[in-house]
């Protein structure tokens, strides 16, 4: 009976190591606590050691791969030419070409247990069920993959020096820039537009609820999230097989709390209506400033707005968040004309797109949209 | 740093809370670029232009911090807090 092993965890905030090398060649016979595999994070390596006597049969990742935390990672076997059945598929030779028409490879079936998928379910697109049709299958369902390489590898210099570690906020920031340079295809646009219509719509609203904070930027941003349900495109991210549409509108809006730069996130943010957003931000807000966010609050954005007017700022330029197509960019007005601008990514979206859809967004003017239930009801 | 009370406060701590909010408001003034030291006691902050939204947000946090407390995010309005003399009413309340 073939013994799996698993993918050990190494730091608590990683569900994914990297493959770095298969230590001994399959079919190899191996002792209990002989080293197999080494597995690496961004902050450790570890070495993971064979949990019996036996032989290495399969593994289930080239070097270089990522593999998700408690999968099996590779099998052993008490003969060198066992097969695994223990993956309810039919047994395969090891490294075997052969099987019958729609029947999962042996990576394949790996990779069905990984993902908790039937070999049913997964259309093939050749003779057999293959690692790259599971592969695709898997990712149609969930989404873009979300892991990719922080930096490149780095040397350091020869000049004396230290490093000083990120913190999670300039590691959540190297993350971001890193997806736009490496993911994304960005474009810029921005429109002018007469800033009173918000400032008067947002003062009128204020009043009427008797806020401390002012309303602007959220019911803007409110107004952004009834936008993308209008207009699906906009909150959707570029996938291999097309256009990944977000079932609902998880609006990232960019807080400086002293030196360090958040993306909170107001989830589903259009069943909403402009009094609980308002609210649902400011929270958010004040927990970016109390430095108590928690990492659901501050992921899974499907587009996002940042403003930059608190600083007098009239133009700025923001970087795309990670599988998104779009983030507004709010400046402060000059004699009262101010800049909407907008990054978009060039794959899913043009500047002819962006142009009207931020000219929509230039005034308060309800959004046709599924409605909500409104407070002023 | 005004102390933290979790008992009825005097007017003594009243006048010395008064100060310490008056302090951080001129600090956070100060760092969008505007003097606030003219500010009145009774004058609605929002309305004055000295503080942005995010400028009130962290005077909210370094104040519910400061003094311990949790406010509701229903709470924060202009009768609450939108003046130095509301917020020390305010926290009078709270300390009753």
């Amino acid at each position: 009976m073939p013994v799996p092993v698993y993918t050990p965890r190494i730091n608590n905030n990683d569900d994914a190591v990297r493959l770095a090398a298969v230590l001994v060649p399959i079919g190899t016979r191996v002792r209990e606590g002989d080293p197999i595999i080494d597995v690496e994070t961004d902050k450790a390596t570890f070495t993971v050691e064979s949990p019996t006597d036996g032989y290495l049969l399969n593994v289930g990742a080239q070097a270089g791969e990522m593999v998700q935390v408690g999968s099996v990672l590779a099998w052993l076997g008490a003969s060198a030419d066992e097969t695994i059945e223990a993956l309810g598929g039919p047994a395969n030779g090891v490294g075997s070409e052969g099987g019958s028409v729609g029947e999962p490879t042996l990576k394949a079936l790996l990779l069905l247990k990984q993902y908790g998928l039937s070999a049913a379910e997964v259309p093939a697109s050749g003779g057999r069920l293959s690692a790259t049709d599971v592969e695709r299958y898997h990712r149609a369902r969930r989404g873009p993959a979300r892991e990719h390489a922080l930096a490149p590898v780095w040397t350091a210099p020869a000049t004396a020096g230290h490093v000083e570690p990120f913190t999670r906020e300039r590691r959540g920031m190297l993350n971001t820039v890193t997806w736009h340079r490496d993911e994304a295809a960005p474009g810029y646009v921005e429109i002018p537009y007469e800033a009173s219509a918000w400032e008067t719509y947002a003062d009128e609203f204020s009043k009427r609820h008797r806020l401390l904070f002012s309303p602007l930027l959220a019911l803007m941003s409110r107004k952004l999230s009834r936008l993308a349900i209008a207009k699906p495109r906009f909150n959707a991210v570029a996938s291999p097989e097309g256009a990944f549409h977000y079932d609902h509108v998880n609006l990232g809006f960019t807080v400086q709390s002293g030196e360090d730069l958040y993306i909170v996130v107001v989830r589903n943010a259009e069943q909403m209506d402009e009094l609980d957003f308002v609210k649902q931000l400011g929270e958010l807000q004040r927990a970016a400033m109390k430095r108590s966010l928690t990492p659901e609050q501050t992921s899974d954005a499907t587009l996002s707005f940042s403003s930059m007017a608190r600083w007098s700022v009239s133009r700025h330029i923001p970087v795309l968040p990670p599988f998104t197509s779009l983030i507004v960019a709010h400046t402060a007005p000059v004699n009262g004309v101010a800049a909407l601008g907008a990054t978009y990514d060039h794959r899913l979206l043009t500047g002819f797109d962006v142009v009207h859809f931020l000219t929509a967004l230039s005034t308060p003017a309800p959004v046709d949209a599924p409605s909500v239930e409104s407070h002023d009801d | 740093m005004p102390p933290r009370l979790n008992r009825m406060m005097t007017e003594k701590d009243l006048a010395s809370a008064r100060e310490a909010i008056r302090r951080e408001v001129i600090r956070i003034a100060r760092q969008l670029g505007k003097d606030a030291r003219g500010l009145g006691s009774d004058q609605e902050i929002p309305a004055s232009g000295l503080l942005d939204s995010a400028g009130l947000m962290e005077l909210m946090t370094w104040y519910e911090m400061t003094w311990d407390l949790s406010i509701d995010q229903d709470d924060f309005t202009i009768e609450n807090f939108g003046t130095i003399d509301a917020m020390v009413r305010y926290l009078a309340r709270s300390r009753a």
